[in-house]
């Protein structure tokens, strides 16, 4: 079915490409690639929607959120923002992540109390 | 030795024949394995039926393993290695992104599609900082009309390079020798001008999307190594 190699157009020529193609060889037996920090990665990953399909795998289930809404003083509140992201740096998810870690000392405060 | 992976958490984008033809067009010149991480193998099932091509290998990922060591072995074998990925937003394309040297984001350019490569793209872009380097990607606009260009095309092409990602001068334009591959678990090459129309065109196609491909990574290895590089401080520094 094929037809011969020279009567095909080649715009970018074929040789060219071939003798590129010749020069990257297999990866060397000392060579290895740096990993990546697994659990961030899939943090990552997770925060974008990208799940792990795989058959047999429980699936995260998101609990619903709720609004906490409350008034502090002005004051309070820019310190809390500036812990947050100093903490957390300044992205989406900061304040809840100074709040939920607040709240974890606590719950673990209040278990050593008892 | 370098590693391409397709992702784009969309079906139908035209991820597996894309890697199919880039993967092909390596392999005459290099030792290419092509992994199959889609669980619907349409790969795997091209190459069970019959297809085949010199300097090729097809690997069936195991869904088990770590695809990150899967794509390692297959680099201590094959001088390239590309991998086409599942069209959902699976936690395998973030461990393929992580072990990968160019990572192609296939679009048609419709809406939706543009809508998930920007998640693909954001995805790959936040990893860049935990891997401490670049992870160069591209968009490949594919299925293309060969005939007209869509108004739908020029404005999601207009609104990839108001994003500034970066695009494929090479398009993959909708072919029936492209199908034809599938259908028939063949090669451009083993198919004839009585098979299909338009053969030739696909075959310069093929072979100028594969030239724009490893022109990048030649960029990317040799001399864009100083720039990238840079890029990489750029990153560290939350540039």
């Amino acid at each position: 079915m094929s037809e011969p190699e020279h009567e095909r157009h080649d715009p970018f020529g074929g040789e060219h490409l071939i003798d590129d193609l010749a020069g990257f060889q297999p990866r060397g037996e000392g060579e290895s690639r740096p990993r990546p920090d697994i659990d961030e990665l899939e943090a990552l990953a997770a925060a974008s929607g990208f799940a792990d399909r795989r058959p047999g795998r429980p699936r995260t289930v998101k609990e619903p959120t709720k609004t906490l809404q409350f008034r502090l003083p002005e004051s309070l509140v820019d310190a809390f923002h500036e812990a947050a992201y100093a903490e957390f740096g300044p992205k989406h998810g900061a304040k809840t992540g100074l709040f939920l870690k607040l709240w974890t000392a606590y719950q673990e405060s209040k278990t050593g109390e008892c | 030795m370098p590693t391409i992976s397709f992702i784009q958490p969309k079906g139908g984008a035209g991820k597996s024949t894309s890697a199919l033809i880039l993967a092909l067009e390596l392999a005459k010149g290099a030792s290419t394995a092509l992994i199959d991480a889609d669980p619907n193998a349409p790969i795997v099932k091209w190459h069970a039926r019959g297809g085949r091509a010199d300097n090729l290998t097809i690997i069936e990922a195991d869904r088990e393993r770590s695809i990150f060591d899967q794509i390692e072995d297959a680099e201590r074998q094959t001088a390239f290695v590309v991998v086409d990925t599942e069209g959902v937003a699976d936690l395998r394309a973030a461990h393929a992104i992580s072990a990968s040297d160019l990572v192609i984001v296939p679009s048609q350019g419709s809406a939706l599609d543009q809508d998930n490569a920007a998640r693909a793209i954001k995805l790959i872009t936040d990893q860049e900082r935990p891997m401490r380097r670049t992870i160069p990607h591209a968009v490949l606009l594919t299925r293309v009309s060969a005939a007209i260009q869509s108004r739908g095309l020029k404005a999601a092409e207009q609104q990839l390079v108001e994003h500034g990602v970066d695009l494929f001068d090479t398009r993959l334009i909708e072919r029936e020798a492209f199908k034809a591959m599938f259908s028939f678990n063949t090669t451009l090459d083993d198919l004839g001008p009585e098979d299909v129309s338009g053969l030739e065109r696909a075959r310069d196609n093929a072979m100028a999307f594969t030239a724009e491909v490893v022109q990048r990574l030649k960029t990317l290895s040799g001399q864009g190594e100083a720039a990238a590089g840079r890029r990489a401080e750029d990153v560290r520094a939350g540039a």
